[in-house]
Parts: C-alpha cells; sequence; structure tokens
C-alpha cells in the first residue's frame, strides 16, 4: 500500500534527519553568549511547540471534517493529533522549565507563553478524557468533535488575556524565541530542528491513524453483521 | 410569535421546577458560603495584607470569582441532569422546534439562577471582605457579573449537554469547563480589581471590557453551530 | 415544504440506521394510508423502537428518508412533529411539575390553542381529572401513561406512535387505552404500533407488518390473517 511505504521511509528517513539534526545544534551551532549550553534546549522545545500547535489545529480540521462527514477517518485523525499533541505538549513543559531554571532561576513562571501551553496540555487531557468516557460510538465523535472545536477557539483567548494579563505588571522573565536575534549558524541549527520535528510529528500521526484505522478494522469484522 | 412562547415555555418549565425542588440553588448557595469560609482560612494572612496594601486591594475580587465559577460548574452539571435521568428528553426531541432553542431555554434559566445566587451571595462577600466603599464603581461591578455570567453559561450550558451523557458525569465537566473559562475568569478578576480598589484606569478596563464582550459573543454564536450535534440522540 | 404528489399518508423510504458500527436497520421500505392502523412485529432488538424514533423524528436515519403527506422528513422535521404524537415506555413526564403544568408545557410547545379547555378534556377523557393539580412524581405508572396519553394527544396529531404501550400497564389504564384509540380511530387517526402481544396487535390493526433482521418480511391487510396461523407466520419468520 501507497500510505506504508512513505510511512516507512519516513520512519528510516528519520534516524538521518535526527541524527543531522543532534550535530547541528549540540556541535554546529555556538554556545550563546549569555545562557551558555542549556540555552540548546531551546532547539528542542520551541519546535515542541509549534508541532503542539500544529496538532492541535489538526484536531480542530478533523473535527469539523467529522461533524459535516460523519465518516470515521477523521475522527481518527483528530484523535491521533489530540493525543500525539499531548507527548509533544508534555515534552515541552518538561523541556521550559529545564530551560529556565539555569535561565531566570526559577523552575516555572506564569509567562505568556508557558501558561498557555499549559492551558493547552489541559484543553488536550479534557479532549482525551472526554472520549474515554463515551461508551455509545456516534456519541464519542461527535461530543469530541464539539470539544476539539470548542477548546481550539478557546487557545487565542488565552493567549491574549495572559499576554494583556501580564503586561499590565513589568515583565521580568520573558522567553525569546523565534528566528530573530539569532545569528546564522544559531538559526541553520533551529529550522533544521524544526523542521527534524516537523517530520517526526508526520510519521507519529501516519503511525497512529494507520492504527487507529486497523482497530476499526478489527472492529467491525468481529462485529460482522 | 411562536419561537418566543415555545422558549418562554421552555424557561418557565425549568424554574417552576426548580423553585419547587431548590435543590441546584440551595446547593450553590450553601456552596458559595463555604467557599468564602474555606478561602478565607486558607488564605488569611494574605487577605490581612491585601486589605492593607492600597495597591492590591482590589485583587480580594479575585476570591469572588473563584468561589462563583466553582458554584457555577456545581449548579451547571445539573442543567440537563433531569431530561437525562427521566428520559424526558425525548419528550424535548418531540417538540415542533429547532433543536437550539432547547439549549436557548436551559441558556436563560441558567442565567436567572446563576444571578439568584449573586444576588445573595454578593452582600455576604461584601460582609466578609470588603472594607472600603466601591459605591462609585458599582456600576463596573454590575457590568462585570453580567459579561461574566453570560459566558459562564454560554460555555457551561454546552459543555454540560456534553458531560450530563458521560461516565464520570460531575467530575466531567469541570475537567472540560475550566480551561475553557480561564480567559475569562482572567478578565472579570482584573476589571473586579478596578472595582474594589481606589484608583481607576478607564482604558484598561475598556479594553477588557471588549475582550470580554468578545469572549462572550464567540461562545454565544457556538451552539448555533454545534448544539444540533450534542443533542441528537 | 416541498410536497410531492402521493396518495399515501406516510411513505418509509429505504431507511437505515448503522449505530457506530452495528446495523440496526436496514432497507425498510412500507407505505401507509391515511386513517389505517398498523402494528409493527418483531423479536426483541430487532429495530422496531428504532423504527419508531426515526419516523418520530428524535434519531436520524443513516440512510433513507421518508414523506408525510408528501413533506420529507429530511427536509422539514418541524412539520412531522407537529403532526404526530408518540406514546412510549417512557411517559416524558417531569415528575416535579403537577400533570397540569406538565401538560400546560407541552401544550405551549406544540401550540395548542385554548389551552385549559383542551387539558380539561383531556384529562376527563383519562380519567384524571381530580388529580390535576397533583405532581407527577406520586402518580402510578398506569396514571403516568394515562397522563401521557394525554400529553401525546393535546395537539391532535393525525399520527399516532404507539411504542409497546401496554407494557406494565394497570387493567384500568389498558381500559383507558384501548377505549381511547377507538374513540381515535372513528375519527380517522393513524395508528402505527409495536408489540410483543400478537393477539392484540392483530386485533386493533388493519395491518401487520413483521420487522426481522432482513427488514419488512411481511407485509399484508390483518382481514386475511387468522390469529393462529399469523402465529405460524411469526415465528417461521423471526427464525429464519
Amino acid at each position: 500500500m501507497k500510505s506504508s511505504k512513505i510511512l516507512s521511509i519516513l520512519t528510516i528517513a528519520l534516524v538521518p534527519v535526527f541524527l543531522a539534526a543532534i550535530y547541528l545544534v549540540f556541535f554546529y551551532a555556538p554556545i550563546e553568549a549569555s545562557l551558555g549550553f542549556s540555552q540548546k534546549i531551546f532547539y528542542f522545545h520551541v519546535p515542541l511547540s509549534w508541532n503542539a500547535l500544529l496538532a492541535f489545529t489538526a484536531v480542530f480540521i478533523g473535527s469539523i471534517g467529522y461533524l459535516r462527514t460523519e465518516k470515521k477517518s477523521y475522527e481518527i485523525a483528530a484523535r491521533a493529533a489530540a493525543e500525539i499533541g499531548l507527548l509533544f505538549t508534555t515534552l515541552v513543559l518538561i523541556t521550559g522549565p529545564i530551560w529556565a531554571k539555569p535561565a531566570w532561576g526559577a523552575w516555572w513562571m506564569w509567562d505568556v507563553r508557558l501558561t498557555t501551553t499549559l492551558v493547552l496540555w489541559l484543553l488536550y487531557v479534557g479532549y482525551l478524557m472526554l472520549g474515554g468516557a463515551v461508551e455509545e460510538e456516534g456519541k464519542k465523535g461527535r461530543f469530541s468533535a464539539v470539544y476539539g472545536i470548542v477548546a481550539f477557539v478557546d487557545v487565542p483567548l488565552v493567549f491574549f488575556s495572559i499576554r494583556w494579563w501580564r503586561s499590565i505588571h513589568p515583565v521580568v522573565f520573558e522567553f525569546r524565541s523565534g528566528g530573530m536575534g539569532l545569528d546564522g549558524q544559531m538559526q541553520v541549527a533551529f529550522f533544521f530542528s524544526l523542521f527534524a520535528f516537523t517530520l517526526l510529528f508526520a510519521a507519529l500521526m501516519m503511525l497512529r491513524i494507520k492504527i487507529g484505522q486497523a482497530e476499526e478494522e478489527v472492529i467491525s469484522l468481529k462485529e460482522g453483521s | 410569535m411562536k419561537t418566543f412562547k415555545q422558549l418562554y415555555a421552555l424557561i418557565e418549565k425549568d424554574i417552576i421546577a426548580q423553585l419547587r425542588t431548590k435543590d441546584m440553588l440551595s446547593a450553590m448557595f450553601i456552596f458559595i458560603l463555604l467557599a468564602f469560609v474555606i478561602l478565607n482560612f486558607g488564605f488569611f494572612e494574605v487577605l490581612e495584607v491585601i486589605k492593607q496594601n492600597p495597591k492590591v486591594v482590589g485583587s480580594v475580587g479575585g476570591l469572588l470569582w473563584v468561589a462563583l465559577i466553582f458554584a457555577a460548574v456545581l449548579g451547571l452539571n445539573r442543567t440537563f441532569v433531569l431530561e437525562k435521568d427521566e428520559g424526558v428528553m425525548d419528550g424535548l426531541l418531540l417538540a415542533p422546534f429547532d433543536r437550539s432553542l432547547i439549549y436557548w431555554g436551559k441558556f436563560i434559566s441558567n442565567i436567572i439562577f446563576l444571578l439568584i445566587i449573586q444576588v445573595l451571595s454578593l452582600p455576604v462577600f461584601i460582609l466578609f471582605f470588603i472594607t472600603q466603599s466601591f459605591a462609585s464603581q458599582a456600576w463596573l461591578l454590575i457590568i462585570t457579573i453580567i459579561l461574566g455570567d453570560l459566558g459562564i453559561v454560554a460555555v457551561g450550558t454546552l459543555l454540560s449537554a456534553i458531560s450530563v451523557n458521560t461516565r464520570a458525569r460531575d467530575l466531567m465537566l469541570p475537567i472540560l469547563f475550566f480551561p475553557v473559562i480561564i480567559p475569562l475568569l482572567i478578565g472579570v478578576v482584573k476589571l473586579s480589581s478596578f472595582v474594589f480598589a481606589p484608583q481607576s484606569n478607564l482604558v484598561t478596563i475598556r479594553v477588557w471590557l471588549q475582550f470580554l464582550g468578545v469572549y462572550d459573543i464567540i461562545f454565544l454564536i457556538m451552539p448555533f453551530l454545534v448544539f444540533d450535534f450534542v443533542v441528537e440522540d | 415544504m416541498n410536497k410531492t404528489e402521493t396518495d399515501n399518508y406516510l411513505e418509509v423510504k429505504n431507511l437505515s440506521k448503522i449505530f457506530g458500527r452495528r446495523k440496526v436497520l436496514s432497507d425498510i421500505n412500507f407505505f401507509l394510508g391515511k386513517g389505517e392502523f398498523v402494528t409493527v412485529f418483531g423479536p426483541n432488538g430487532v429495530g422496531k423502537t428504532t423504527l419508531i424514533k426515526i419516523l418520530s423524528t428524535i434519531l436520524n436515519p443513516t440512510k433513507g428518508d421518508f414523506c408525510l403527506e408528501g413533506v420529507s422528513a429530511k427536509r422539514d422535521p418541524v412539520f412531522i412533529r407537529q403532526n404526530i404524537g408518540v406514546l412510549s415506555h417512557n411517559p416524558y413526564l417531569y415528575p416535579d411539575l403537577t400533570a397540569y403544568e406538565n401538560l400546560r408545557f407541552f401544550s405551549h410547545l406544540f401550540s395548542v390553542e385554548k389551552v385549559d379547555e383542551r387539558i380539561d378534556y383531556l384529562l376527563e377523557l383519562v380519567g384524571l381529572s381530580e388529580r390535576r393539580f397533583d405532581l407527577v412524581r406520586t402518580f402510578s405508572r398506569g396514571m403516568q401513561q394515562r397522563i401521557a396519553i394525554a400529553r401525546a394527544l393535546l395537539h391532535e396529531p393525525a399520527l399516532i406512535f404507539l411504542d409497546e404501550p401496554h407494557s406494565g400497564l394497570d387493567p384500568l389504564a389498558v381500559e383507558v387505552l384501548d377505549e381511547t384509540i377507538g374513540g381515535l380511530r372513528k375519527s380517522g387517526t393513524t395508528f402505527i404500533m409495536t408489540t410483543h402481544s400478537l393477539e392484540k396487535g392483530l386485533v386493533l390493526a388493519d395491518r401487520a407488518l413483521i420487522l426481522s433482521a432482513k427488514g419488512v418480511v411481511f407485509n399484508e391487510p390483518t382481514k386475511d390473517v387468522k390469529v393462529g396461523d399469523f402465529k405460524d407466520i411469526y415465528l417461521k419468520q423471526v427464525s429464519g
């Protein structure tokens, strides 16, 4: 099958891509002046974060698709995106403090991005728990889809409300991320790392969707008619 | 118009049923009182400091909203319980109107119940925690409560229609609801801090009022798009 | 409101329902004339209640559609609901409201005119006028079903669904139900009933349908069928 070929190619490609990324991050990119070696976690933290948001968008699109077409494939895709998104978001929440401690001396601070990520994490968990708590198939898909839409719409609201809330008080700590302020070699490492993680996301999605579709087939074979 | 009569019938039904049993109202009210007491003991020293410091005295408003939101979740949980447990939902589904009318009926009933609770518990809150007069900012408190209620009930009613169908019914609503309500919570707490504080900043106030307005509009439109999918059997 | 020319009062076309992965109804087709009383027989789980739920628009079919007086349910479900009444195992009553309040509530939902008069008449019909201001919570099951009959008839529906209406009823309630059905039949109301009682189902009906996993396997007027024969036909159809 075509898709399993793509998946195999992707999976195999991941190994050299990640090896290259690790090389670029740890050996090619220079050590950053003020923060030192610990700054390198940024090369993992930010790509993970972007992909977590990408996953959430996939949940949103899959949810809309499911409500409009009632095709199970949308539900499977949305749920896959939610699981992978949760994984990535968890890693963001772990790498965040690992960076924060050496950088500012505190493990956690309620800054905009980290807090929004925390809320994103909670929304993912809610979405997956909802899926687990509904027994009837049709309802599970519909309820999850509705919550997927509600949660997605909520994220920008969360982001802006926290940003404006914090801007009243002087912002002491804020993660500076994105390509700004990075010199040439760092940018290369960063964007390649971004590419690597996006590839990983794609591979995990395809894998998880395949598993989901296989589960569907098994169950419908079991129930026969 | 026919639709308004039907909407009125839906609201009337919920109000009569609730006034008769008073289970939701009394539970919410007692809960808020308890929340005030417990929060007071949990943050006693903090509250003492806040009361003395004019720069942060307004933040006591946060306490009010924490108690309110928890009480609201308690009440919202019961929105569709009657229909679900007694199996009367099908009776509503048989009615000759657009299904979203069921949502709006519940929405308005819930707003009424929430307002009743707020009217009763606000004096208690002021008694327990407010030492200075805020009469000149009372208008802001009223607007904040209205905007806050609209958002809480809009989101809560929609999500409770979902959660009433799940296994861990009482726990599911808070899990789904709290992350979604965070922006609104930030907004109402922010505005409340201006209510209970001596100084004011009209520009900031206007920004937050607009933000709450946007939040409310978004989540008031949402049911039109998705409620049918939730209530379909 | 697109009306298509047809003689049939109710037309069911290729109705199918799949719950998740389970196919509960497949390709149901039948017609009903105005004023007919049809009983749908079938074993437990074959989908009788699902069929009633779909025809009363509580559930959406996975495939297919049906028309009432030429009006498609997909296009105008509100029209369908305004013209049907449903008496089911569940009385659809609010326990903390009085009988009167319940009936008034549904009257307003169905835009019934002269509400109080209608409620008085129906309560009289089902023999519960003295209990009008009592909470439904205090009623026995038979009494609740009698109020449910009143509820179903508030808006004078032309088509009434009876989903195993006799189950669990005390003799008085059964009598009230049968008398009410008799009276309504005379005024031309159309009925669809599901029941486990072969005898009762045949006696009341103009036509009998048997539903099996394959769909509608029997669809004949009852005057041509004797009760004893029917039992054999039924057993043969559902075990095959």
